[in-house]
């Protein structure tokens, strides 16, 4: 026993500080994608927050006299068809891009939690009946089954909120599923089992942590897509109404002026395109640090 | 009952394999095929056999892991096999598990004191400070410190994760502990330590242990009695002593002669077994080993052997063996 005892001391020497919260954010920051992602997270929920203050002018303000400058003088990304602060606009529709992504990623975890976990953990026959309906709703095109859901719900954005949820449970469903499949049969979880201990704390306790990694990745995979979504729903004029600044409405109303003011179009493009790609970086590096096993 | 503390009886544990086209039951894998065995209180039975031979199985349907098809086991007099999800809550009081992989069987997310301390919750044992000093007494007991309550798994060897495995099974204040295989994923360095802590336990805290291994070598150090699972049933069940001095079935024969051996001059005439375990979902016919005997004669094509007593406490189920024990 002696030899063990040496042993552990030795170990002891070098033990890590236990502080996880402070861990996870130094090897965060030490990832440079990491950075530049929450960089630009960041700067949208601020821009979000203090659109008010931000904007130089009101989104709705129209100057006719104004219409459609290229950038510069006095606007800095130009103005639209009605003479509109493009800039404004772009501040303020980042609220709706956070709201959008965030509301509909929210309430599709939640569909996808619950059903993914009873199907996977459970089996037998609920499980036949929820892969059958995640199948039938993953079958679908996303956007196809979007305008579908609108066009019973009607145009608005809570619309497209409660479709774009509706069609995006599925892929949170079929990968909980499939991470309860495994852990489920993990010596772990047996030995929980064999302590004692009731199927929801299983769940909650046991499983579910250790698929965290995987679904952090999707959500913040997901987020962007509701993104996405919103943006081409609104493009199509089923979202957002105007005067609602949204960034997909934006370019929809630009794009007959594509020509002779490609900035109405383009600068709502580039930060659809930017936002999304802010969240895929943070989110690889932050699955990454995420995993122990993965740690240094 | 007297001073046994188990008593398994009969116990069948089947595994029906499903058809590919129709969800009907199409055959039965003979995991556990009417096995029989007591364990007295204090001592160690071990269960020996290559893999898939059902040992593991065993144990796990012993603490209601799995559901046997038939057969009774009984824990201090009451046929646990009857209990329902209140009494079988009570029970995983009195039994419990030590795991095979030490690096599987703890939750990688959470910290070593997380995980004793949960134990101790879920069974409503003591307060918030009475779980914490019982947490460190539980650290203490396999060999480990506080330093180590905030640490996660994957920074543990495999040694200190089993010690915390071993903690953990005994958090509940168990009689009784099924120890699968509890040295084989180990370096052989740490197992010789793991084994000594196991054997130190059970002085100090009076258990019963089923250990379950597929090394007669290991065994030797730990065990009373050891018995000799083949392809489902035991075959031979002796006091340890007796068994390594006077192994009877041809298969125990084979098992010992693959110990290796210090002596290089030693007459190592090893018996080896040809040809592969016989599926258990289709078992030979009469005796299950006489696919691979090789003293197999016309009766062992035929008749199934049973279990006869050639010796103080030793039984060995093989045709070789009629009457009292006389070749």
């Amino acid at each position: 026993m002696s030899v063990v005892n040496d042993q552990i001391k030795l170990e002891e020497e070098t033990l890590i500080p236990a502080n996880r919260i402070f861990d996870l954010a130094k090897r965060l920051l030490k990832n440079k994608g990491a950075v530049l992602g929450l960089f630009i997270i960041v700067l949208l929920f601020l821009s979000a927050i203090f659109a008010p203050l931000i904007a130089p002018y009101s989104y709705q303000a129209q100057s006719l006299s104004k219409m459609l400058r290229p950038p510069g003088q006095g606007h800095i990304l130009g103005t639209d068809e009605f003479g509109r602060d493009m800039f404004s606009r772009i501040v303020y529709g980042s609220r709706i891009s956070l709201l959008v992504g965030f509301v509909t990623v929210g309430i599709s975890l939640v569909i996808g939690v619950v059903l993914g976990a009873l199907a996977g953990y459970y089996g037998g026959l609920l499980d036949y009946i929820i892969s059958g309906l995640t199948d039938i709703a993953w079958s679908f095109p996303r956007n196809l089954l979007a305008i579908a859901f609108i066009a019973t719900l009607g145009p608005g954005l809570l619309s497209v909120m409660l479709a774009v949820a509706l069609i995006s449970w599925a892929g949170f469903a079929r990968l909980i599923r499939g991470q309860f499949l495994s852990l489920k049969e993990q010596e772990f979880v047996e030995a929980a089992r064999v302590l004692g201990m009731s199927d929801f704390r299983i769940i909650f306790r046991h499983i579910i942590p250790n698929a965290l990694a995987p679904i952090i990745v999707l959500t913040t995979l997901e987020v962007p897509k509701a993104i996405i979504v919103e943006a081409s729903l609104s493009f199509l004029g089923l979202g957002a109404q105007p005067p609602t600044p949204s960034w997909g409405s934006i370019m929809s109303s630009g794009r007959s002026y594509i020509a002779m003011a490609p900035w109405v179009v383009i600068f709502p493009g580039l930060m659809v395109m930017i936002v999304v790609l802010g969240f895929n970086l943070f989110g690889d590096a932050l699955r990454d640090s995420l995993d122990p096993r993965l740690r240094d | 009952m007297g001073d046994n503390l188990l008593e398994v009886k009969n116990l069948k544990v089947y595994f029906p394999v499903k058809g590919k086209l129709f969800p009907t039951v199409v055959a039965n894998v003979r995991a556990v095929d009417g096995i029989s065995f007591k364990i007295k209180r204090g001592e160690t039975l071990a269960l020996v056999g290559e893999s898939g031979c059902g040992k593991s199985t065993t144990g796990k349907a012993i603490l209601r892991m799995i559901e046997p098809k038939e057969g009774q086991v009984f824990f201090e007099g009451n046929n646990i096999l009857a209990y329902d999800r209140k009494k079988l809550k009570a029970l995983r009081r009195e039994m419990q598990l030590v795991f095979q992989d030490p690096y599987a069987s703890l939750n990688p997310r959470m910290a070593v004191g997380d995980i004793l301390n949960e134990v101790l919750f879920v069974h409503r044992l003591g307060n918030s400070p009475q779980r914490k000093a019982r947490t460190l007494e539980l650290l203490e007991m396999v060999g480990l410190t506080s330093r180590y309550l905030a640490r996660y798994p994957h920074e543990l060897s495999g040694g200190q994760r089993q010690r915390v495995v071993i903690a953990r099974a005994l958090a509940v204040n168990p009689k009784f502990l099924v120890c699968d295989e509890p040295v084989s994923a180990l370096d052989v360095s740490i197992q010789a330590q793991i084994i000594s802590l196991l054997e130190e336990l059970q002085q100090r805290l009076n258990l019963t242990y089923l250990f379950i291994a597929h090394d007669l070598s290991v065994v030797k150090y730990v065990s009373n009695r050891v018995a000799v699972m083949y392809l489902g049933k035991i075959i031979e069940l002796a006091e340890g002593e007796e068994l390594y001095r006077n192994p009877c079935h041809p298969y125990t024969k084979a098992l010992l002669s693959a110990i290796p051996l210090c002596d290089p001059d030693a007459d190592s005439a090893k018996i080896l077994l040809v040809g592969e375990l016989p599926s258990p979902e289709n078992p030979p016919r009469g005796c299950r080993f006489n696919t691979r005997c090789d003293r197999v004669k016309e009766e062992c094509l035929v008749n199934e052997p049973v279990d006869q007593a050639i010796g103080h406490n030793h039984q060995v189920a093989c045709h070789l063996y009629h009457g009292n024990g006389l070749k």
